[in-house]
């Protein structure tokens, strides 16, 4: 086993470890972890904890790092440094010396101060924060514009720049992720631009952020594309590449999952990264499109693959364990796996057009719906035989009703409850 | 269907609010989601309607005809047949819908959960009640001959110490001047008017008082968070948290009330003509007054442990179906600020569903409602 390797098997003993550990001593030691230095190590130990650590939300106010990188957060990932995708955490490493050193004494001071600040005091919190933020936008000073080092640190100086505006922003658009962006956040987003305009602040640090709040990126080029907001070139450039990295990082953790994430999951991502690709691809000018489509080459072949295999074709066989088999009635946990295979499969079908499996689709929903279309006649016919058992008769027809609702459609469940019953009538 | 209210720039934010709870309506508990959170209610010619917020972007409630709610929308086979059952037998207030909501749910349209938990809550049901009964019938005994109480409560179980505890109910009937028959006849239709709430001495609670509980939990839940928040979300956390309080002090008061009156269940039952509206009445107005708070106070607590944004969707999935109290409930120094708390602020935080636009069924919001039925009391 070489170094890495061995670095890799302790974070992973000791993120283990971390899960498993009483209460206290877990708050103690992320605590601990949080306060230390930034290395890609920890970062990762934090990453793996962060559910542990949602659960127990134990009230703590932020260090004045985590209060520094307050308005650029959404931003923040755990990849290399290279990705488009956002700022890596490792880039707080460069950013904490640039901001403390300007003027040390400052900043003991707003430490001091932050100890002072009861942890649930949001309002505090953030008065202190925003002298934080103007303090550590004028460090920042002059970073050179075209030095590709300094990146991360641009991004962080504008967005701290715009921190006032970005915090308002939160706090008027506290959804996230917001799955669309509605006549009341585009009134906002617009609003916001127009002051930062004014203030002769960037717009790219608080674009980005937006950006990263939304399901989908695209959304807020879609957006801005429709209105006259009159944001710089750079700045939706920025914005594009941002999106675009966002959809590959998206479509490589997606190929990641395919083998182990339940039909359900995979089939709500699917839709959501096909749709992104979509939109993204129709509010990007030319040059945008021909990025997005060099760099996703392959997804929507990935995710057709996925689609058909796992859903599609596997379909029939998932959904009728929802039938009685050679033990009888299907347990309830049969008819969960069933019914979520189900709802996987109705969603593929929304996507099934862009991806050439239409047919495909269509063909598998036929032959599903004629199937419980034979049960109930099944059904009915057991129940004309033998009408002690027509409750038994009766339960079996709704669950068949059911199935064809989630994997069909409501429209055609409802012709078959309509035949299955002789009119409207007590359950 | 009725037009928008066009007139709302002349009108107070107070007269936006329904006068009764029979105007507010009953909360229907469907699952598609242009109606989901919608209530029934009927119109001045007594036929049913609808009561739709999920089409306007909290700019008023649509008022759809019974009949016409399956051709504005497919409906979910469930609530096809739910539909169904609230027109066949007109129901009208929270405890009939209760039962007819528990009815559909065991036919397995919203799933599999959803049926069983239905199936287990109509049991309950039983037992609850059968359970009321007895302590009813226990304390009656205890109230009329004390010494026999304890014994009586050892024994009561057995077949020997049931028959002895019909003969004391025929000695209290004898004392109480009433005819054994119409004693027994009173003591469960007095069961059946008190068990929804429960008897304060009970050893289980009833549902509406658990309701009731899991309610203020929620409201201490969105205050503590709201201090943690700032701009919207905390606004809105308040919001939800000060119209649960204002119903909460009335159902407080309800259940005063209705506990002073079931003190004395020997009492009672030798008045029962004129008692029997009164307490009705009581424990009508703390289901009313419920109506529609356990699947808000289930969602917010079922998302403790999400992050800031995901509570803030929740929230307003919350805003949407909050049951705003009656004008004729809102009393006291805080009529004004509360009136146009409810009324005006609500409006400006609810959206329309996007689905009635796109026309495409939001699974996730139905597969959400099925959810919370697989949870409901």
């Amino acid at each position: 086993m070489n170094d890495q390797e061995m670095q890799e098997a302790s974070i992973e003993e000791i993120s283990e470890r971390l899960q498993t550990i009483a209460e206290p001593k877990f708050l103690a030691a992320v605590q601990t972890l949080s306060a230390g230095a930034v290395l890609p190590e920890v970062d990762r130990l934090m990453t793996a904890v962060r559910p542990r650590l949602r659960t127990l939300r134990p009230p703590r106010a932020p260090t004045l790092k985590q209060l520094l990188c307050r308005p650029f957060e959404d931003l923040l990932h755990s990849g290399a440094s290279e990705s488009e995708n956002g700022i890596p955490r490792t880039a707080i490493a460069d950013l904490w010396p640039l901001v403390t050193s300007q003027d040390p004494i400052g900043m003991q001071g707003l430490n001091a101060k932050l100890r002072t600040i009861f942890p649930t005091d949001a309002r505090g919190i953030q008065a202190l924060g925003a002298q934080l933020w103007r303090r550590a936008a004028k460090s920042l000073g002059q970073i050179s514009a075209t030095d590709e080092a300094a990146r991360h640190l641009r991004a962080m100086r504008d967005a701290l720049a715009a921190a006032d505006v970005i915090e308002a922003f939160k706090q008027a658009v506290p959804i996230k992720p917001l799955p669309r962006i509605g006549e009341s956040e585009r009134n906002v987003i617009l609003e916001t631009l127009r002051k930062l305009a004014a203030d002769s602040l960037p717009a790219n640090g608080f674009l980005l952020v937006v950006a990263a709040r939304l399901q989908s990126p695209g959304n807020l080029l879609e957006a801005l594309r429709d209105s006259e907001a009159g944001v710089p070139k750079a700045a939706i450039q920025g914005l594009g590449t941002f999106a675009i990295a966002r959809i590959e990082d998206r479509a490589i953790r997606f190929e990641k999952t395919i083998s182990t994430a339940r039909p359900e999951d995979l089939a709500r991502e699917a839709e959501r990264l096909i749709g992104d690709l979509a939109t993204t691809h129709d509010a990007l000018d030319a040059k945008g499109r021909s990025e997005l489509e060099r760099r996703t080459e392959g997804v929507s072949a990935v995710v057709r693959t996925m689609l058909g295999e796992r859903i599609i074709d596997a379909a029939p066989a998932a959904i009728a364990a929802a039938l009685p088999g050679p033990d009888g009635e299907p347990s309830k946990e049969n008819l969960l796996a069933a019914e979520a295979h189900a709802r996987a499969f109705s969603r593929s079908r929304r996507i099934a057009g862009l991806l050439g499996l239409e047919r495909q689709a269509t063909s598998v929903a036929a032959a599903i719906r004629k199937r419980f279309e034979a049960r109930v006649d099944e059904l009915r016919e057991q129940a004309r035989a033998a009408p002690e058992q027509n409750a038994a008769a009766q339960a079996g027809i709704y669950q068949s009703v059911r199935m064809v609702e989630l994997a069909v459609g409501a429209r055609e469940a409802a012709q078959l409850l309509r035949t299955a019953r002789p009119g409207p009538s007590s359950p | 269907m009725a037009m928008r209210d066009k007139m709302g720039s002349l009108r107070t934010p107070e007269q936006f609010l329904p006068s009764t709870f029979e105007e507010r309506g009953t909360a229907v508990p469907f699952t598609t989601p242009m109606y989901a959170f919608a209530r029934v209610r009927k119109d001045y010619r007594e036929r049913l309607e609808l009561l739709v917020t999920r089409f306007s972007d909290g700019a008023g409630v649509y008022v759809v005809p019974w009949t016409a709610v399956p051709e504005l929308a497919q409906l979910t086979t469930h609530d096809t047949v739910l539909h169904e059952e609230v027109l066949q037998k007109r129901v009208l207030n929270p405890y009939d819908m209760r039962m007819a909501a528990l009815v559909v749910a065991t036919t397995g349209l919203a799933g599999p959960e959803a049926a069983e938990t239905a199936t287990k809550r109509i049991a309950e049901d039983e037992e609850s009640k059968a359970l009321n009964q007895v302590i009813l019938i226990l304390k009656v005994i205890e109230l009329a001959q004390r010494e026999a109480a304890p014994a009586l409560l050892r024994e009561i179980l057995t077949p020997a110490g049931q028959m002895r505890v019909r003969e004391t109910l025929f000695q209290i009937a004898d004392k109480l001047e009433l005819a054994p028959d119409l004693l027994d006849r009173r003591l469960s239709e007095l069961g059946l008017g008190t068990y929804p709430v429960g008897v304060a001495w009970s050893p289980m609670e009833g549902r509406l008082r658990g309701i009731m509980k899991r309610t203020e939990e929620m409201r201490a839940s969105l205050l503590a968070w709201a201090e943690d928040q700032l701009g919207e979300a905390s606004e809105q956390a308040r919001f939800c948290a000060q119209v649960a309080e204002h119903t909460l002090r009335i159902c407080k008061q309800v259940l005063v009330d209705f506990d002073a009156e079931v003190a004395n269940p020997a009492a009672i039952v030798a008045v029962w003509d004129e008692k029997r509206p009164v307490i009705e009445n009581l424990s009508g107005r703390l289901a009313w007054l419920l109506d529609g708070w356990q699947p808000i106070a289930d969602m917010w607590l079922d998302s403790a442990a999400t992050d800031v944004g995901a509570r803030a969707a929740t929230l307003e999935e919350m805003l949407s179906m909050l049951p705003l109290l009656p004008r004729k409930e809102i009393q006291g120094p805080d009529h004004d600020r509360v009136a146009e708390a409810m009324a005006s602020r609500r409006r400006t935080w609810v959206r329309a569903a996007e689905d009635w636009r796109t026309g495409e069924v939001d699974s996730d919001l139905v597969q959400r409602l099925e959810g919370l039925k697989a949870k409901a009391a």
